[in-house]
């Protein structure tokens, strides 16, 4: 699990609490909503520091990777407007619905969230393109099949839904509310 | 979001490492978006002395407690293992090697976040503090300054 991709990252090793947490309230303020920051610390401490951080100001913690004594905390920071709801697509399904069709059929599930936060938890076999990237990669993607499209709210996942029938495809299905919610089978990369 | 909430911090004591708790705690919370301010009252004004020589006048009561007293934050006294000065170079070593902010950097990070360092008056007069003596850009007031803080504070300290 080395190479999870983020948009920015923060070099907060060799410092001593509190200068982790300071030095990520102050990074988060230079990205944009919906990007990924990775945090290296060597201080034991900022895992739990960095998650309830995170939590309290509205980010997403999306997970710690520890190697050779450094601490890779994933964040995502909040966007404007992803908290409400507003799904419009109007083919869409909920999460039990989705577990059903995992069970029965041979069904396609795109999970378009940042690859980090895939990495760190997935419907297994779930394919991965982030929304920013779903344009120039729909050709990935067969437009026969029945496609379930997944993110942790519903929200990118219902643009990106709309993406795609747009570009033709008839068989897509907006998940509601996705993977903040989701109880089923999860993969980590 | 929800409102911003509020950390008050009193600072009583004139140690190093007290002070020093009371600093990182403060930081930690203006991370959080907390607002925070830290009222320094008795041997606590001494994080907020300057370190140079000033000679405000003075009486004769005022002149020895000033001498008495340490000159800034970096000159304070540890609360135990003291040993005659040897204790406050022993764990500045010891917080050099593991990359913990010396004193004066959590108090200059501290003016950077927007914390608001607040001295009381009542004992400034006291223990005969003048304000050219203190850090400059700080504010002042008294006991109902901190209440009026306080009352709807998240988190209220007595260090």
């Amino acid at each position: 699990m080395t190479d999870i991709k983020a948009d920015h990252v923060l070099d907060a090793k060799g410092l001593a609490c509190p200068m982790p947490i300071v030095k990520t309230r102050k990074e988060i303020e230079n990205i944009e909503g919906g990007k990924v920051l990775l945090v290296e610390a060597t201080d034991q401490g900022s895992k739990a520091d960095l998650k309830a951080w995170a939590e309290r100001s509205g980010h997403q913690y999306l997970g710690t990777v520890e190697e050779d004594d450094v601490l890779r905390h994933y964040v995502r920071k909040a966007s404007e407007g992803e908290t409400e709801e507003d799904v419009s697509f109007d083919q869409k399904v909920n999460n039990d619905e989705l577990k059903q069709k995992l069970d029965s059929d041979q069904v396609t599930v795109l999970d378009v969230r940042e690859s980090a936060e895939y990495a760190f938890g997935h419907i297994p076999n779930a394919i991965s393109i982030p929304f920013g990237e779903l344009e120039d990669r729909v050709s990935e993607l067969n437009q026969d099949d029945e496609i379930y499209v997944v993110c942790r709210t519903g929200n990118r996942s219902d643009m990106a839904a709309k993406l795609l029938s747009e570009k033709g495809f008839e068989n897509v299905y907006n998940v509601v509310p996705g993977m903040s919610e989701w109880d089923g089978d999860v993969n980590s990369q | 979001m929800a409102e911003k909430k509020k950390t008050n911090i009193i600072l009583f004591s004139g140690d190093y490492d007290k002070t020093m708790a009371a600093y990182i705690i403060a930081n930690g919370a203006a991370a959080y978006d907390h607002d925070v301010t830290i009222f320094h009252t008795f041997w606590g004004l001494n994080a907020l002395r300057k370190n140079e020589k000033l000679q405000p006048k003075k009486s004769f009561m005022e002149k020895m407690f000033g001498k008495m007293m340490p000159r800034g934050a970096d000159n304070m006294p540890l609360s135990k293992m003291q040993f005659l000065g040897m204790g406050p170079k022993m764990i500045k070593g010891v917080m050099k090697k593991h990359n913990a902010m010396p004193l004066p950097d959590l108090i200059d990070m501290a003016k950077e976040q927007d914390i608001t360092l607040l001295a009381c008056t009542m004992t400034m007069d006291l223990l005969g503090l003048k304000k050219e003596e203190l850090l400059d850009d700080i504010e002042y007031g008294g006991v109902a300054a901190y209440i009026a803080e306080g009352e709807d504070g998240a988190i209220n300290l007595f260090i």
